[in-house]
């Protein structure tokens, strides 16, 4: 087998082992209201370095929600909603974000009052904003 | 010969990776729970529903489905005896709702720590009247101890995870006195 063969055998099996996966789901407690929603406390993940809570505050204040971000022991005492979220990371060539899951959270209680989440391996990647906006576009889209 | 090497190396590898993983769904007998205490014996009769989980792909990890979920919380409460029998939900005197909120999984680990968040909504079904409602987490971990293989490793945790949610529940709906 020639040299630039064999580099494109290779290739090849690689693309089809990293698989192509982009899901967008997004789900809802018995009479959760999210257009009822004004100001949204973004709670920051301690282990979040990349600080993707501010990402999450700057969409939804885009989509004309109040909204805040920090710590969770400084959520001001009027928050409607509180949104948690879990952010997973991958490396191929690059760091790339593969998961974004989102709860919206009664503040007092914090059950869940809905859920979203986005998947997308390497080959459909997207960046941390665009994930965010897929994210947060679904989910108070059906609202 | 050092670039066939690396290319063997390399297809070697893919194929390993490729068919060496292969995930199964976590299974409803291995998420029962037992209950350590008993419980208190509610006289009605109660309908399960569960909403939120996935299925499993061979190629991806292991998930939970809503049936074998739904499976696994009515076999503990038949067991454990919480409730006088599970019935339809158009007929039950409560309907106990489940949404599975979250499953975090470790990508990567000899010890895999699997936690589990989930909603659980008991309603009285003639008014429709929220009498409990509580958001339950739950970790469990799987060491190299418990399978060598990564993959059973997180069905394992999975499927810990999901054991102690629905223990942690069904104590919790026990100490309720329900209208």
């Amino acid at each position: 087998m020639t040299k630039p063969l064999r580099l494109l055998v290779l290739t090849l099996l690689l693309g089809l082992t990293s698989g192509c996966v982009s899901q967008q789901r997004s789900e809802y407690s018995p009479g959760a209201n999210l257009s009822a929603l004004k100001k949204i406390y973004v709670v920051h993940l301690p282990a979040d370095g990349r600080r993707i809570d501010r990402l999450l505050a700057d969409r939804l204040s885009l989509m004309g929600h109040e909204a805040t971000y920090g710590e969770k022991n400084e959520m001001p005492a009027d928050a409607q909603a509180i949104l948690t979220y879990q952010d997973k990371w991958m490396w191929d060539i690059t760091m790339y974000m593969i998961e974004l899951h989102v709860q919206i959270r009664n503040p007092k209680t914090e059950v869940a009052l809905a859920t979203g989440h986005s998947v997308r391996s390497s080959l459909v990647r997207k960046s941390p904003p665009d994930m965010v906006e897929e994210v947060l576009t679904d989910l108070f889209k059906k609202q | 010969m050092n670039l066939l090497r690396i290319s063997v190396a390399l297809i070697v590898t893919t194929t390993a990776l490729l068919f060496g993983g292969c995930a199964t769904a976590s299974k409803p007998t291995a998420m029962v729970a037992t209950m350590k205490t008993a419980v208190v014996k509610h006289p009605q009769s109660v309908s399960v529903t569960v909403t939120g989980g996935s299925d499993t792909s061979s190629l991806g990890a292991s998930k939970i489905a809503n049936a074998d979920f739904a499976e696994a919380i009515k076999t503990s409460i038949t067991e454990s005896g919480l409730f006088a029998n599970i019935g339809a939900e158009t007929a039950a005197d409560y309907a106990l709702g489940v949404q599975i909120v979250r499953l975090d999984q470790p990508m990567f680990g000899a010890s895999l720590t699997v936690t589990m968040e989930c909603t659980w909504r008991l309603s009285r079904r003639s008014d429709g009247q929220v009498v409990w409602e509580k958001a339950i987490t739950t970790p469990f971990t799987a060491t190299m101890g418990d399978a060598l293989s990564a993959v059973t490793r997180l069905r394992l945790a999975n499927e810990g995870a999901a054991r102690a949610n629905i223990e942690d529940a069904l104590s919790q709906i026990s100490a309720l006195k329900l209208p």
